[in-house]
């Protein structure tokens, strides 16, 4: 029980809990993730601009393994830290999250991505396929780059079969995040060319009806206005992300 | 005159059994002699669909209830803005579910049940933490034995749980049958009525049935989220009613939870 001065009950460091489960006070811990807090009372701060001072309980909202982390050594708040770590996550997409998608259409007022990870963790099938729950976004023009904002033209900062890193702005709607991809980091990691692979065997004589994405040349970024492609090194206009 | 192409089958024949399930009646008591307080065992597994995010399979003898959780995830349905998530309860009862073959496909039934799971799952869910997104819970009644709405709550719980949706505790849930001891004699309108918990198929079938009781309690908040009751009573069986799902509940809730926390 060493560091249960802070868990309440007999619950130590390291106990499987489930939602629910009270697993210590505000007055010795702040939640962490995985955790809420059910408020008992709620009072003002002594000056008006301290904020609410909440005593209540810190519980469990999902199933996982209780943690218990020290505060940043420069934070006003000394409280531990009081976290449940689920032993699997499915990641949603949040205001603020980095996301890899794929671009679908574009139009130029706007861009519509189909979101394939979020933060790091790629989405499970169940999550990206359009029609079952697919994640989808859109770039507006205004949001592609710092400068210049309001001279952007989509079609030379992203094209249909990029994959593009973007961050969320926010919600949206009901079926689209907002995006934003205004950072250098930001913008196309790999692009499709508007033409064919060199060596595919597409020519004029066999016709350009059912182009694929895989038959369009990759490129890659060379600076942050442009991608060239790897074979042919023709270069088109995009909105590039800086390479890590 | 006789057919001597085919072996003819006796003329004197019998169906070969007839329904060995008789309703249980007062006099008879609980079947296989339960007691009536006595909750049945209870078998939880976890992931048991490894496409869904979280799944569980829940048996009590006769009853048995998988259920798959997908999300969050964007909803399919067309919906306004919301700045807290929904959840889509949807039930299939199995045409091999009964004694008697269902039509394969949703019945009237099956959306009434849906209705209440939903009513009973969304007091323990935190919504707020993913707006705008649905979780789509899939139930499907592999075999009705009786209490099968408390069955598909307890095992939405559980897959809700397994499926890592942020929670503000179990839901679980419990019911009981009230059975008549005797025909009510004249200036005694209700007699001795016996509770029975969590009743299965021939019990909630007892011709004696007065009335009965379903709750939904979750444990920590100390709140209860869905109760349904039928029937007539005196308040003070009400509460003696409601009171026993309360303890069926925290009895189901500490098995569960040892089911949960010990599933790696």
């Amino acid at each position: 029980m060493a560091s249960s001065g802070v868990l309440s009950g007999d619950l130590s460091v390291g106990d499987r809990v489930v939602p629910g489960t009270v697993l210590a006070a505000t007055a010795g811990a702040r939640a962490g993730r995985g955790t809420f807090v059910r408020t008992l009372s709620q009072e003002a701060g002594a000056s008006g601009t301290e904020q609410l001072r909440v005593t209540g309980s810190i519980c469990a909202s999902c199933i996982g393994v209780i943690h218990l982390t020290d505060p940043e050594p420069q934070d006003a708040d000394q409280r531990k830290i009081v976290s449940v770590l689920p032993a699997k996550t499915s990641p949603s997409p949040v205001t603020g999250s980095t996301v890899l998608a794929r671009v679908t259409r574009v139009s130029p007022r706007q861009a519509s991505m189909l979101i394939l990870s979020v933060d790091g963790q790629a989405l499970p099938l169940s999550h990206v396929r359009v029609g079952t729950g697919a994640y989808r976004g859109l770039l507006h023009p205004q949001n592609v780059r710092q400068t210049e904002r309001d001279r952007v033209r989509i079609v030379e900062t992203v094209r249909p079969g990029d994959l593009v890193r973007a961050r969320i702005l926010g919600p949206g709607d009901t079926r689209f995040y907002t995006l934003s991809t205004s950072s250098p980091e930001l913008g196309v990691v790999v692009a499709r060319s508007a033409s064919v692979r060199p060596g595919s065997g597409i020519c004029a004589a066999s016709g350009f009806d059912d182009i694929t994405d895989s038959d369009r040349e990759l490129m890659v970024p060379v600076s942050w206005t442009e991608c060239v492609g790897v074979v042919s090194g023709h270069r088109e206009l995009r909105k590039c992300a800086r390479p890590f | 005159m006789a057919d001597k192409r085919r072996i003819c089958a006796p003329i004197d024949t019998v169906p070969p059994v007839g329904n060995p399930r008789q309703p249980c009646t007062a006099a008879s008591g609980r079947l296989g002699g339960r007691d009536a307080m006595a909750v049945r065992p209870i078998f939880l597994e976890t992931d048991v669909n490894p496409q869904a995010t979280g799944s569980s399979l829940l048996e009590m003898n006769g009853t048995k209830v998988i259920c798959s959780v997908y999300g969050p995830r964007q909803s399919h349905r067309r919906q306004p803005f919301r700045d807290t998530g929904v959840i889509d309860v949807e039930v299939l009862t199995s045409p091999f579910a009964g004694t008697h073959r269902l039509a394969p496909g949703k019945n009237a039934q099956d959306g009434e049940l849906a209705a209440l799971v939903e009513q009973a799952l969304l007091p323990s869910l935190r919504l707020d933490t993913f707006p705008k997104l649905s979780v789509d819970i899939y139930i499907v009644i592999l075999e009705n034995g009786g209490s099968v709405l408390p069955a598909a709550i307890n095992c939405a719980t559980a897959a809700l749980a397994s499926a890592g949706i942020p929670m503000n505790d179990l839901a679980i849930a419990c019911n009981t049958v009230s059975i008549a001891a005797s025909a009510p004699a004249s200036g005694a309108d209700q007699s001795q009525q016996s509770l029975w918990i969590d009743p299965c198929l021939e019990e909630e079938a007892s011709p004696d049935l007065a009335g009965s009781m379903l709750v939904t309690y979750m444990p920590t908040l100390n709140e209860t989220s869905l109760m349904i009751s039928t029937g007539s009573a005196p308040p003070t069986q009400v509460t003696e009613a409601f009171h026993t799902c309360l303890a069926g509940c925290l009895s189901l809730h500490k098995t569960i939870v040892e089911c949960l926390t010990r599933d790696a």
